[in-house]
């Protein structure tokens, strides 16, 4: 389905408006230089109101940021506000105040313009100390969940049948029956942040309206008012049309995604279903009306949204709109993240025309999500299949069910290296004979420390979360904070289930198997001389020389070495020990590999390894092998080896791949691609970041990125133009491109 | 049994059809001026050397048995020499080198080694309608090895391709082929005296074992490498088409244009290959050539 000129223009208003997306994204290049992250559509404030600051993302990265200079929060001496009191005023104070947009090329109005946690100086609440954990922290170099935001789906339908107003008065209905004090705050706290929401709302309304007066264009003006009309009607009543229901989800998304960073939809093709077969019927909606809306939300932001799955009975849930929301991608080539269900039941006519957009598009869209082994693994976890089919990929690595779980997805890593660091250093150090035995029986005691380091932190993080930065936005569209008066962070949904994610296995396994072969098999040198190695950073001619041998053996993913061996070893450990801390029918931990983002920061904590990584270089990407680990670097190859190390409770290990085909999509190219997919699939993998892509392009643009400002790339678990990218995240991409390139 | 391998290949796309696992056998009968595999000319394993790799350190030196490998560090000059008198062939020198510059080009092998190997894919060969390809070198060269591959590749129901150059004593080279479910099948030159200079051998035997294949009507895919100046003259092309008419097993054509990624490979104890000093063949070259091709056979022809 082609956008086309006709009488409504939609090619030349997509244009204009991916255009005019290059624009801001240059502008923010200028103005905050790197984004490390999910593009969130954002647009940077007039340049009247802007103030550049510091801050920590929704994922707890370090970010440089715009905030409105007119907006001044009421916090505390710390400089943060805590609570949903607090919170809630503070959050309608900021969308009363949040710059309304309007693109008259677009159908859809708003635009996300600030961030409301850079607006905190201190995230987490004084009052709820965890002082005892912070060495631990340290000492393992984790990322804790302490304070962790979003990272969980909520369920749009409640939204789209309620509307603002309904909202209001289920809060208004539960509000007499939960009375004690802590409901009482939350409840004020819902219905600020409905306030404010609803007030931005109706100011881009009023913006619509007043830009349609000035319009020349007939066509335009018609579809200013069009869109004012329909702001006006959102802000209070739940949407009725295709239309309204695109705004509304997109007003919805925005405001949760200025909240606090959450990029989640879901399952649109689902939840747009009921609106779309409505118009359809009666003839006030084409499938190129559908594909514009789609492209027009998309552009505005870039969430996380799954197309194709399973129904609760096992049947494929794929329609027309799973196609139209894939063309909206491919009309606008947009960075964009859109997770395409893959299962032996699944539809694979889809599939298909996911990998030809891969081949045509290059943008590194859309993913693919391996139904069959996640729904399969998160039954394990003593789920049924009802329960586990409805779990939606809405964001990086990770799946949800919609509106019922709670889970703090990929905020929390235990990075393998440092506990092997803390392995390794007390084993040199405490007088007894070192071996590669004591030294896996160490990993192994210091994996489980860090474990339960973090399980302190999700209780910690569970019992007071809410009265530091509860989840207004989401709870709103949950099933059970409204109805029992309490935060979802702290028991407010049904099920709770912790995502602990692994990083470093394949740094850490090819560690474990060059200790193997060249101190204890050729003992070539002893474990002192390795320590003085890994001190040095293996400089000195001593150790550049070792460093080769530490370096040459066999890699995890080679096949059939001991590194692969070790993968699996630290992969079951990992596991077994995440699982052992589950709680019946409340709390439950499930394991997962990826490393997103902080595979640069954390390994700038970290020192050198001894499969001769330097001190300070980005660990392994996710589950992925190092880099060269085999010399044709065959994708099979890293399909067997990611599929080894599953942790298998539903949590994704997913494979990161770049491939430039040496044939095209019509020679068979688009075949191969999906039996690439379908084999791992069935091999147990759970989720592929897959970029066809162009290598030499990727080289030349990391050496001069503002001459390709339209390069879109995946590059962990989401996509973003590469220009605005930092060096050390295009080196990264451009390393792993240089690695594997198809044979 | 043991046999005598260069490399393991998987995800390959371009050695017959799907995704292959492709297993590159040691030696060839034929020196093409253009090879791209020199690595696996040798029959048996080697000690190669690479200079640009060598960190100067001598610790290979030091292990020789026999004080084979000497330092050589002339301004300019290689830092290792071989006195190939006196090696034994033992390659303890090569534990010792930390950047593999000096390494044992090769390696003996198990069939059950490689079969495990092949095996890895199986799912991805049902998939795409791929399998094994055995090339080299020559593999047909090691034939008693290629056939227990064969064979244990046909009890697994793996799809079998060789690639070769057809320079096979017929008997051995019928007797493997009837193994395999599809024939690579090189045609260089179509003119005796200039297969002779440009691959070390004439095609007498290599053109009748492609007619063999015909009568026997074993599945062939010609190959013809595109070297400019050296077989791309539109006569040689006519002739080759030609021929391939006269045979009534073949199901493509396939013109590879010749590249360079053999110019810059190791072939020997710090040698590399020579390049010939000629360019890449440009796609329109390449498309004109599948024209004229296609204008004598009744089967597609590609290029790439």
């Amino acid at each position: 389905m082609k956008l086309t000129n006709g009488a409504k223009r939609y090619r030349d208003r997509i244009d204009a408006l991916t255009a005019r997306k290059l624009e801001a994204t240059a502008d923010k290049r200028k103005t905050i230089k790197y984004i490390d992250s999910d593009d969130s559509g954002m647009i940077l404030p007039p340049e009247r109101l802007r103030k550049v600051v510091e801050a920590i993302s929704g994922s707890g990265m370090p970010i440089t940021d715009v905030t409105l200079n007119d907006v001044e929060l009421e916090t505390r001496s710390n400089g943060g506000f805590y609570g949903p009191k607090e919170v809630g005023s503070n959050f309608r104070l900021l969308m009363r105040r949040h710059p309304a947009h309007v693109d008259a090329d677009s159908a859809l109005t708003g635009a996300i313009m600030t961030n409301f946690l850079s607006y905190r100086k201190e995230s987490w609440n004084p009052d709820y100390p965890y002082d005892e954990l912070k060495p631990l922290h340290e000492k393992y170099k984790l990322v804790p969940p302490i304070g962790a935001a979003q990272h969980f789906c909520q369920d749009l339908s409640i939204g789209l049948e309620l509307g603002w107003k309904g909202l209001e008065e289920k809060i208004g209905f539960y509000q007499k029956l939960n009375i004690s004090a802590e409901s009482a705050e939350l409840y004020e706290g819902l219905l600020a942040v409905i306030d404010g929401i609803e007030d931005w709302i109706l100011r881009n309304a009023e913006l619509a309206k007043s830009m349609a007066h000035e319009e020349p264009d007939p066509l335009l003006k018609g579809n200013l008012l069009s869109m004012a009309s329909i702001s006006e009607k959102v802000s209070k009543e739940p949407p009725e049309t295709f239309h309204e229901a695109c705004q509304w989800i997109l007003y919805y998304q925005m405001a949760a995604r200025i909240y606090n960073g959450s990029g989640s939809l879901g399952r649109l093709d689902l939840l747009l279903a009921p609106f779309y077969h409505r118009d359809s019927a009666m003839g006030i909606l084409t499938d190129e009306d559908a594909v514009f809306l789609l492209a027009c939300l998309l552009l505005r932001d870039a969430s996380y949204i799954q197309i194709g799955g399973y129904g609760p009975n096992g049947e494929d849930t794929s329609n027309r709109l799973s196609y139209l929301i894939l063309e909206a991608v491919h009309e606008t080539k947009i960075p964009s993240n859109i997770g395409l269900a893959v299962g032996k039941g699944l539809n694979r006519d889809l599939l298909k025309q996911g990998v030809l957009y891969q081949f045509q598009d290059k943008t590194g869209n859309p993913r693919f999500i391996g139904m069959d082994s996640v729904i399969e693994g998160f039954m394990r976890n003593g789920y049924d299949y009802q329960l586990a089919s409805s779990r939606t990929n809405s964001g990086c690595h990770w799946l949800s069910i919609p509106g019922r779980e709670y889970s703090l997805n990929d905020c929390t890593k235990v990075n393998f290296g440092a506990v092997f660091e803390a392995a390794f250093e007390e084993m040199t150090s405490d007088g007894l004979a070192p071996s590669l035995e004591r030294l896996w029986g160490l990993f192994c005691k210091h994996l489980e420390s860090a474990i339960f380091a973090l399980v302190r932190g999700f209780h910690h993080h569970f019992q007071f979360m809410r009265f530091s930065m509860p989840e207004l936005i989401i709870d709103l569209l949950c099933h059970g904070p409204i109805e029992k008066g309490l935060d979802a962070s702290g028991g407010g949904v049904e099920f709770y289930n912790f995502c602990i994610d692994g990083a470093a296995i394949a740094v850490v396994a090819d560690s474990f198997a060059t200790i193997k072969k060249v101190i204890e098999e050729d003992k070539r040198y002893t474990f002192a001389d390795l320590s003085d190695f890994l001190k040095a950073n293996w400089e000195g001619p001593d150790a550049a020389k070792a460093r080769h041998f530490f370096a040459g053996c066999p890699k995890f993913g080679i096949g059939g070495s001991d590194a692969d061996y070790f993968a699996a070893e630290i992969s079951k450990a990992f596991t077994e020990k995440v699982k052992s801390f589950d709680e019946l029918g409340h709390i439950k931990f499930i394991p997962g590999l990826f490393s997103w983002a902080n595979t640069i920061p954390m390994g700038k904590d970290l020192g050198a390894s001894p499969n001769g990584r330097l001190a300070g270089q980005p660990i392994s990407h996710g589950a992925n092998p190092n880099p060269g680990f085999r010399q044709d670097g065959a994708a099979t190859a890293m399909s067997s080896a990611i599929a080894s190390v599953q942790s298998g409770y539903g949590n994704t290990a997913p494979m990161q791949i770049e491939i430039e085909p040496s044939i095209s999509a019509e020679e068979g190219g688009v075949e191969i691609i999906m039996a690439l997919i379908e084999d791992h699939f069935e091999k147990g993998g759970t989720l592929i970041n897959l970029n066809v892509l162009d290598a030499e392009k990727i080289r030349k643009a990391n050496e001069s990125p503002e001459l390709y400002p339209d390069l879109v790339v995946r590059v962990t678990g989401f996509s973003a133009y590469f220009s605005i990218l930092s060096p050390d995240f295009r080196k990264l991409v451009v390393d792993r491109v240089l690695d594997r390139q198809m044979a | 049994m043991k046999g005598y391998i260069s490399n393991v290949q998987r995800f390959s796309l371009h050695d017959g059809p799907g995704v292959r696992t492709t297993v590159f056998f040691l030696g060839c009968p034929l020196s093409c001026l253009w090879c791209h595999n020199p690595e696996t000319l040798n029959s048996k394993p080697a000690l190669y050397h690479d200079p640009d790799k060598c960190l100067r350190c001598l610790s290979c030196a030091a292990l020789c048995p026999n004080n084979a490998l000497k330092p050589n560090l002339s301004q300019g000059g290689q830092a290792l020499f071989l006195d190939e008198g006196l090696c034994e062939g033992c390659f303890s020198c090569t534990l010792a080198c930390p950047s593999k510059a000096l390494f044992k080009n090769g390696a003996m092998a198990d069939s059950g080694e490689i079969m495990s190997q092949i095996l890895y894919d199986v799912g991805m060969y049902q998939k795409t309608g791929g399998g094994v390809t055995f090339s080299g070198g020559e593999a047909s060269l090691q034939s008693s090895f290629l056939m227990e591959l064969l064979m244990m590749c046909e009890s697994e129901g793996i799809h079998r391709a060789i690639d070769t150059c057809g320079l096979c004593s017929s008997k051995i080279f019928m007797e493997l082929s009837r193994k395999a479910d599809l024939i690579l099948f090189d045609l260089k030159h179509m003119d005796g005296q200039a297969h002779k200079r440009l691959t070390g051998a004439d095609n007498d035997l290599i053109l009748k074992n492609a007619r063999l294949l015909s009568c026997e009507a074993i599945p062939m895919e010609i190959r013809i490498p595109i070297v400019p100046g050296f077989n791309d003259g539109c006569e040689n092309i006519a002739e080759t088409a030609r021929f391939i008419a006269s045979l009534d097993s073949v199901q493509s054509v396939y013109l590879l244009g010749y590249h360079k990624i053999g110019e810059s490979k190791i072939c020997g104890f710090g040698k590399r290959m020579p390049g010939l000093g000629i360019p890449s063949v440009g796609k329109d070259r390449l498309e004109q050539l599948c024209g004229l091709v296609g204008t004598f056979v009744n089967v597609p022809v590609k290029y790439r």
